[in-house]
């Protein structure tokens, strides 16, 4: 049996009480931040954002000063120049294009796919009926709000926008769940055994594991869907 | 809109299409394939500290269920103490599976001793859960108390009343488990009231994705010789068969 013991420590109070305080701070902070320093920020990345960083705690904040943040664009004149700083910055590479394409995705995912977890660990279901509940609710929820407001900038024919949010979203969940799935039914089990139930450290130290599993497999399907065109990035507009 | 461009399909555009298809599915492929083959490992064998039931005794079923429990449980806890979580945390699980057949199936004084040990087994699952491996150890000793009194309980037990044929659908699809409580298959269908037996599928390839069976073997035992779990309109219906295969 592979030796997974070393990730016990993600079901220790001493980590996950203050992994999760930093990032329920950063999570507020960024909220702030969002709405009143770094406002060129699309409405849907103020949205996935501080669900980013409440989840991912240090790491989520340093993505967001490392991608989604011009530096000096609290000291930008008015919202033209703070758009412009903004543009030049997360426009620079395919690194932040790529990583905003990834921030609606797992941040949209990520909500839904926490709250159907926790739901089925209290109805107790199996392993691959909890798999498939936060798929469908994950799946609906990265859809219906995230994508969706993000391609509203992309056409005006809600059909269309629907279309768009599908696609875009269907391909970045496959990858998503495949690492998610991953922590939940190979990881978790081999560490502290299956499905914790959510008033327990095991269930926060691993979920948030899975949340970052699931980006880092994510992310090269969202260089690719950028790429393809079906989701754009930091960026205002859709680039092919 | 301004600046939105109409994504043509060229041959690179399907291109990357098809490599995003195919890039998904493998991912799928490859975490359903680990998922499939943690469910389905051996648990670790130990030799157990506790008495083991008696091969002679009225209920050969819950005598196998029992010695099979015995030595999960005390692989959980060897590994345990000895710093093998995942050895420990996979043994734990297959107890838990045995263990919460073994209630469903028991009365008396067995069922006493089998419920003392699925709440300290749930209780073990807890501590580690909350990062306290040695609470976990606690409650796996006395988990092995407690099959100690249910080894001795089996000798004058009476084996479970199969389950009324008004209930047989109810176990299509049930993981089957082995002795030492790792899934070694499913339930298809339980058949012939005159002389009931039950169709099972052996394989590591059964129930993947929760409906996919892919390989594996079908095969054919009496009614007796099965344990059923109890079963639940969702989560996990279990039953165990009490006989060694080679699945």
């Amino acid at each position: 049996m592979v030796g997974l013991g070393w990730l016990a420590f993600l079901a220790e109070a001493w980590f996950v009480i203050p992994y999760y305080v930093i990032g329920v701070a950063g999570a507020v902070w960024v909220v702030s931040d969002a709405y009143h320093v770094n406002t060129p920020l699309k409405t849907a990345m103020r949205w996935a954002w501080p669900i980013i960083v409440l989840f991912f705690g240090p790491v989520g904040l340093a993505l967001y000063f490392l991608t989604a943040r011009a530096p000096g664009i609290g000291a930008a004149g008015d919202e033209d120049a703070k758009m412009e700083k903004h543009n030049a910055y997360v426009r620079a590479n395919w690194f932040r294009q790529t990583t905003g394409a990834v921030i609606h995705c797992v941040g949209g995912d990520g909500i839904g796919i926490i709250t159907a977890m926790i739901l089925a660990r209290i109805a107790q279901v199996s392993f691959w009926q909890e798999w498939w509940f936060e798929y469908l609710v994950g799946y609906l929820m990265g859809t219906l709000i995230f994508q969706y407001k993000s391609m509203t900038m992309m056409s005006d024919s809600w059909p269309r926008i629907m279309w768009m949010a599908f696609r875009g979203e269907w391909f970045s969940m496959l990858a998503v769940m495949a690492g998610m799935g991953l922590v939940m039914g190979v990881v978790t089990p081999l560490t502290i055994t299956a499905q914790p139930y959510p008033w327990t450290y095991g269930f926060w130290g691993f979920a948030a594991l899975g949340l970052f599993v699931g980006f880092v497999i994510t992310y090269p399907m969202n260089y690719l869907l950028i790429k393809v065109g079906y989701k754009h990035g930091h960026g205002m507009e859709m680039e092919h | 809109m301004s600046g939105i461009k109409t994504v043509t399909a060229t041959p690179a555009k399907i291109g990357v299409v098809i490599t995003m298809w195919v890039l998904g599915l493998v991912l799928l492929a490859l975490f359903a394939w680990a998922t499939q083959w943690r469910t389905t490992a051996s648990v670790p064998t130990v030799q157990s500290a506790g008495s083991t039931a008696p091969a002679s005794t009225a209920a050969p079923g819950l005598a196998a269920l029992t010695t099979g429990l015995q030595q999960t449980a005390a692989s959980a806890l060897a590994n345990l103490r000895s710093g093998h979580r995942s050895d420990a945390s996979h043994a734990l699980d297959a107890a838990y599976r045995l263990a919460q057949v073994g209630q469903e199936n028991t009365s008396g004084p067995l069922k006493t001793a089998y419920v003392a040990t699925v709440n300290a087994i749930e209780t073990a699952r807890e501590n580690l859960w909350n990062g306290n491996p040695d609470a976990a150890g606690t409650q796996l000793t006395t988990a092995g108390q407690a099959l100690d009194q249910a080894s001795s309980a089996t000798q004058t037990a009476t084996s479970p009343e199969a389950p009324p044929q008004q209930v047989w659908g109810q176990y299509q699809g049930a993981q089957l488990l082995g002795p030492d409580g790792q899934v070694i298959g499913a339930v298809e269908a339980i058949e012939n009231p005159a002389d009931p037996t039950v169709h099972l599928h052996l394989g590591k390839g059964t129930g993947v994705f929760g409906f996919i069976t892919l390989g594996g073997r079908n095969t054919t035992v009496p009614l007796d010789q099965i344990l059923w779990g109890r079963r639940q309109i969702l989560g996990n219906v279990y039953a165990v068969l009490t006989t060694r295969t080679d699945g």
